[in-house]
């Protein structure tokens, strides 16, 4: 190289103490120096600098989307998250993070195409209502399948089978006995197509209006009932307060009060009819029949949680049950091999009334465990609920530090799930854990074959992703974290998951798909 | 949500690359860049009804993210900023007149520059960023010494930023 460096030669050096944090304060003048004097040499800054952010970028797995995604604290409390920084500032609104997320989702969908692609039209993100109990439910061909506590947009949806009650954000409560198909048409309204359904309408809700295929029932401060079957028959009964009945061209046909009921008969006349509102499930009936149907599911998984611990590949199996709040120790009923503790996480509430589960919230929270030797194949699930993905990443089993063969398994903040041995690769899911996922109780699992180093990610069940470890290493597991990661050398690394677990288990062997379902029901 | 907010959302996600890169030039550092552009963001959307559509966004963000950058550094241990107040101007100044359209062309360079270093040389590399690694990371795993660690590394920087500006220029004929 005989052509002269066009900036100093004294720069790079500077840059390079600058990147690694040990400027000195002699370094500062000069490099403040160097900077000032010459445009050239704050090109090679620049540049440089560029260079230092890719590496790190390319590396983590970071690209310059996903900056957006840690100012989005969907469900975070300021106070346990945030940096101090900026901890008094409250997040805009959860439409925005959502739409934010959802950007940030989409982005990095689109990473590996050229032509841009209109993120915009993807905005109907929020919805009409929410889906408060299911019991039961199986949904028809007609309408997308929705999990409790999903938020429900507008169009239709069909019940098959089952009870479900849907709180809509107007206020007013609906619950629905199947078979019934219903189009949700906003915070206010909805249009039947048969099904028996009961309304309770609060004050702010008032004037929430039921469309059936003859005409509309118009709430006047109240709760009723009505059903349409499947040849169109309607029927509405008023438990309380006043309806109006409406035309379909908008004239008001009758008023009913409390006790008083109406039928359409398919002959095209009104009549006069006895009140029936009882033989409507109404909010109190769904409640019971949610909470037997979350016992006989509890009765269930002890069972099959039985047959895991038996199991003779199974290392780990925290099942978050019956601990008290003060205990701190983990109990693994599989034996003392591997000893846990848990760290600032705390106790609550699992998948239903009546399951365990850790809350991990703080920076701080971790469950930390030893295992302390090497595996061939093994298999991590999880039941899990994420709350934000307000940090950079969410640790789900992190090895200390990362030595060689060490595993991590994490949620990156784009909602990829990936597992990484170190020195040998990761593999990424492919599906996103989108923002729809969270709030909700998921299963989680990757499994990793020794014979042929491939690793497969599941989400509920499901085949989420699928790759191969280069070289087919063996696994060190020993000292490792859940839902954080432990860093020697670290400073200002965040791996902390924000949201709860309630079941962890850890097996030498890889399931298969077949055996990863049965942990997912 | 209205239109204006929509276009708002994607000039800001589209710019975060942008942002993201004039502030590790301002701070010198990774750690306190994202810190920063998280606080920008958030103060960008507060005032996102005041930016008239139609207007050129990345300089009317750079703008808030330069005032975020002050605020940041006046509020740390005086002994810990990087740049005096004169340089971090001329620093700022300089971005106005570079098109960042070129960085997503620096940036695939750069793919092509790191798979053509030798082995030894990329995992090091490797080493010192991936986890948002550091020098220790790579000293506890090879071994080497510090000072020497130091030292590759500088060397392999420079060396793809020679790589990268060579593709640039070829792909420039």
């Amino acid at each position: 190289m005989s052509k002269p460096e066009p900036y100093d030669p004294r720069l790079d050096h500077l840059i390079g103490k600058l990147q690694e944090g040990d400027l000195d304060s002699d370094d500062r003048l000069l490099l403040n120096q160097l900077l000032r004097e010459d445009p050239k040499n704050r090109q090679r800054y620049r540049s440089m600098m560029d260079l230092h952010r890719w590496l790190s970028n390319y590396h983590t797995g970071e690209s310059h989307w996903n900056q957006m995604s840690a100012m989005l604290p969907a469900r975070t409390s300021p106070e346990t998250r945030g940096r101090p920084w900026y901890r008094s500032r409250q997040i805009a609104t959860i439409g925005l993070a959502a739409a934010l997320i959802a950007m940030v989702t989409l982005n990095v969908i689109m990473m590996g195409r050229s032509e841009p692609v209109d993120l915009l039209s993807q905005d109907d993100l929020s919805g009409v209502a929410i889906l408060t109990e299911s019991v039961g439910l199986v949904w028809g061909d007609h309408s997308p399948e929705f999990n409790m506590n999903d938020a429900l947009p507008r169009g239709t949806l069909e019940l098959n089978e089952g009870y479900a009650q849907i709180d809509f954000f107007s206020g007013a409560i609906l619950t629905v006995e199947a078979p019934a198909q219903f189009e949700l048409i906003d915070n206010d309204a909805i249009h039947i197509s048969y099904g028996k359904m009961r309304l309770f309408v609060p004050e702010p809700a008032q004037g929430f209006r039921v469309e059936g295929p003859e005409f509309d029932t118009i709430d006047l401060g109240t709760e009723f009932a009505f059903s349409v079957d499947r040849e169109g028959q309607s029927e509405v009964h008023v438990l309380n307060g006043e309806v109006a009945i409406h035309a379909k061209d908008g004239a008001t046909l009758f008023h009913l009060a409390t006790g008083e009921s109406l039928r359409h008969a398919l002959s095209g006349g009104f009549e006069s009819i006895a009140n029936a509102a009882k033989n409507f499930v109404g909010r109190e009936s769904i409640l019971d029949m949610a909470s037997a149907h979350w016992q006989a599911k509890h009765n269930e998984w002890q069972q099959e949680r039985a047959k895991w611990l038996q199991d003779p590949d199974t290392v780990i199996y925290y099942d978050f049950e019956d601990q008290t709040s003060w205990q701190t120790p983990l109990d693994n009923p599989q034996s003392d091999q591997a000893e846990a503790a848990i760290v600032g996480a705390r106790w609550s509430e699992g998948r239903w009334a009546g399951k365990g589960a850790l809350d991990f919230k703080t920076i701080h929270d971790r469950v930390r465990l030893r295992v302390g030797r090497e595996f061939k194949s093994f298999t991590f699930s999880m039941h899990l609920r994420v709350d934000s993905f307000a940090d950079r990443k969410n640790a789900l089993f992190m090895s200390d530090d990362f030595p060689a063969n060490s595993v991590h398994w994490q949620i990156n903040e784009t909602g990829i799930i990936g597992l990484g041995i170190s020195d040998a690769g990761r593999v990424h899911s492919e599906v996103l854990f989108e923002p729809r996922h969270l709030g909700h109780w998921r299963h989680l699992a990757v499994t990793y074959d020794y014979e042929t180093g491939q690793v497969t990610h599941f989400m509920d069940g499901e085949v989420i992703g699928q790759g191969r470890i280069r070289g087919r290493p063996k696994v060190q597991i020993q000292s490792a974290e859940l839902g954080n990661w432990k860093k020697t050398s670290s400073n200002r690394i965040i791996r902390a998951l924000n949201g709860s677990m309630d079941e962890f288990l850890f097996l030498e062997r890889a399931l298969s798909e077949e055996e990863v379902r049965r942990l997912h029901q | 949500m209205p239109n204006s907010e929509k276009d708002f959302i994607h000039a800001l996600t589209y710019s975060q690359n942008d942002l993201m890169g004039y502030l590790v030039g301002l701070l010198g550092n990774l750690h306190d860049a994202k810190d920063v552009l998280q606080a920008t963001n958030l103060v960008l959307w507060e005032k996102h009804k005041e930016f008239r559509t139609g207007a050129e966004f990345r300089p009317w963000a750079r703008k808030f993210a330069y005032f975020q950058a002050l605020a940041f550094i006046r509020d740390r241990k005086r002994d810990r900023h990087v740049f005096d107040d004169d340089v971090l101007e001329l620093l700022a100044s300089d971005y106005g007149d570079v098109n960042s359209a070129k960085d997503d062309e620096r940036e695939l360079a750069l793919r092509d520059c790191l798979n053509q270093l030798p082995e030894k040389q990329r995992m090091l590399i490797k080493l010192r960023y991936e986890e948002e690694g550091s020098i220790k990371q790579v000293v506890d795993q090879t071994g080497a010494k510090a000072s020497s660690v130091k030292v590759s590394l500088m060397r392999i920087r420079n060396e793809l930023q020679a790589c990268i500006e060579s593709k640039i220029a070829l792909s420039n004929l």
